[in-house]
C-alpha cells in the first residue's frame, strides 16, 4: 500500500470537492492520487482533454502553497487558459476546511499570492524565466 | 491634438514654475501649532506622575500616591463592584489581550499546516507499517 503525501492527504481529506470543482458527485479519480502522490523532481506526464487535469495541477500548487509555503508557476498555451488556473486555485483554496490557511495578499487574475510568503503565479505561453525555488 | 498637448505641458510647466520654498523665516501655515508647545501626550504624563492626596476607594482610608495611582484605584473599585468592561481593562493589562480573541477566527477544531504535517507523516508510518 502506498502511503499518501502531505499535498494528497490534504486535499482528499479536507478539500469540499463537489464545491471546489462546482460537480455536484465528483469524486477523486485514480490517476489525480497518483499524481499527488508523485514526489519526482520531473513528472512527464500523457494527458487527455477534459479530465481536470488543470484542476488538478492548481490544486496541487495551492496545497504546497499552504503547505510548504512553495511557489508554482504554471505556464499556459493563452491567456484564458492562464487565468484559469488561477481561478482553479481559488476556488481550491475557498474550500478547504478544517485547516488554518494562510492569508492572500495578493489576488488578481494571473497571481496569488499568500502571507506565508508562497506565490502561484500564471504565465500565458510565454517561458518562465528563471525563479529561485519555484516548480514549474 | 498636438495644440491640446502643447497646452497641457505649458500649464505642467507653470504648475512646476510654481512649487517655490516658503522663504526662510516666514511660515507656510501661521496658524498652525507653535513651535514648542507640549503635545497631549507630554502633558498628560506630568499630570499624571504628579503627586495626589485621595481617598483610596478599596479601603476608604486616606491615601498619598499619584494621580495614576488614583485612577488605577478607580479601575479597580469598578472592576470589584462587577464592571465587565474594567474588569476586562484590568486583566488585559496584567495578563495581556487575549489572541485568541485578537484574530477572531481561531477555531479550536483547525489544524494548522504544522499539525496537519505531523499527523499526516503519522499516518503514513501507519500505513508503511502495514507494509512490513
Amino acid at each position: 500500500m502506498r502511503a499518501l503525501t502531505d499535498r494528497a492527504q490534504l486535499l482528499t481529506e479536507h478539500l469540499n470537492l463537489p464545491n471546489a470543482t462546482g460537480v455536484e458527485d465528483a469524486k477523486w479519480e485514480r490517476f489525480q492520487v497518483a499524481h499527488l502522490n508523485d514526489d519526482s523532481t520531473f513528472r512527464i506526464e500523457n494527458k487527455s482533454r477534459q479530465i481536470a487535469w488543470s484542476w488538478l495541477i492548481a490544486a496541487e500548487a495551492t496545497a504546497e502553497a499552504i503547505l510548504d509555503k512553495q511557489s508554482s508557476i504554471f505556464v499556459s498555451i493563452s491567456l484564458d487558459e492562464a487565468k484559469e488556473k488561477i481561478r482553479y486555485a481559488r476556488t481550491v483554496f475557498e474550500n478547504l476546511e478544517g485547516v488554518h490557511l494562510p492569508k492572500i495578499v495578493s489576488d488578481n487574475q494571473l497571481l496569488l499570492e499568500f502571507d506565508n510568503g508562497a506565490r502561484l503565479i500564471s504565465h500565458s505561453s510565454k517561458a518562465p524565466r528563471g525563479k529561485a525555488r519555484f516548480n514549474v | 491634438m498636438a495644440e491640446k498637448q502643447r497646452k497641457n505641458s505649458e500649464g505642467r510647466a507653470k504648475r512646476l514654475a510654481n512649487l517655490k520654498n516658503f522663504p526662510k523665516g516666514q511660515s507656510g501655515n501661521p496658524a498652525g501649532r507653535p513651535a514648542g508647545s507640549l503635545n497631549r501626550s507630554t502633558t498628560l504624563k506630568k499630570w499624571l506622575y504628579g503627586d495626589a492626596s485621595f481617598t483610596n476607594p478599596l479601603t476608604l482610608q486616606k491615601a498619598l500616591g499619584t494621580v495614576e495611582d488614583q485612577i488605577v484605584l478607580a479601575l479597580l473599585k469598578r472592576a470589584t463592584a462587577g464592571n465587565i468592561a474594567a474588569i476586562k481593562e484590568v486583566l488585559d493589562s496584567v495578563y495581556g489581550k487575549n489572541p485568541e480573541l485578537l484574530t477572531g477566527d481561531l477555531d479550536v477544531n483547525m489544524l494548522s499546516p504544522e499539525d496537519f504535517k505531523k499527523r499526516a507523516a503519522e499516518r503514513r508510518k501507519q500505513v508503511e507499517s502495514l507494509d512490513d
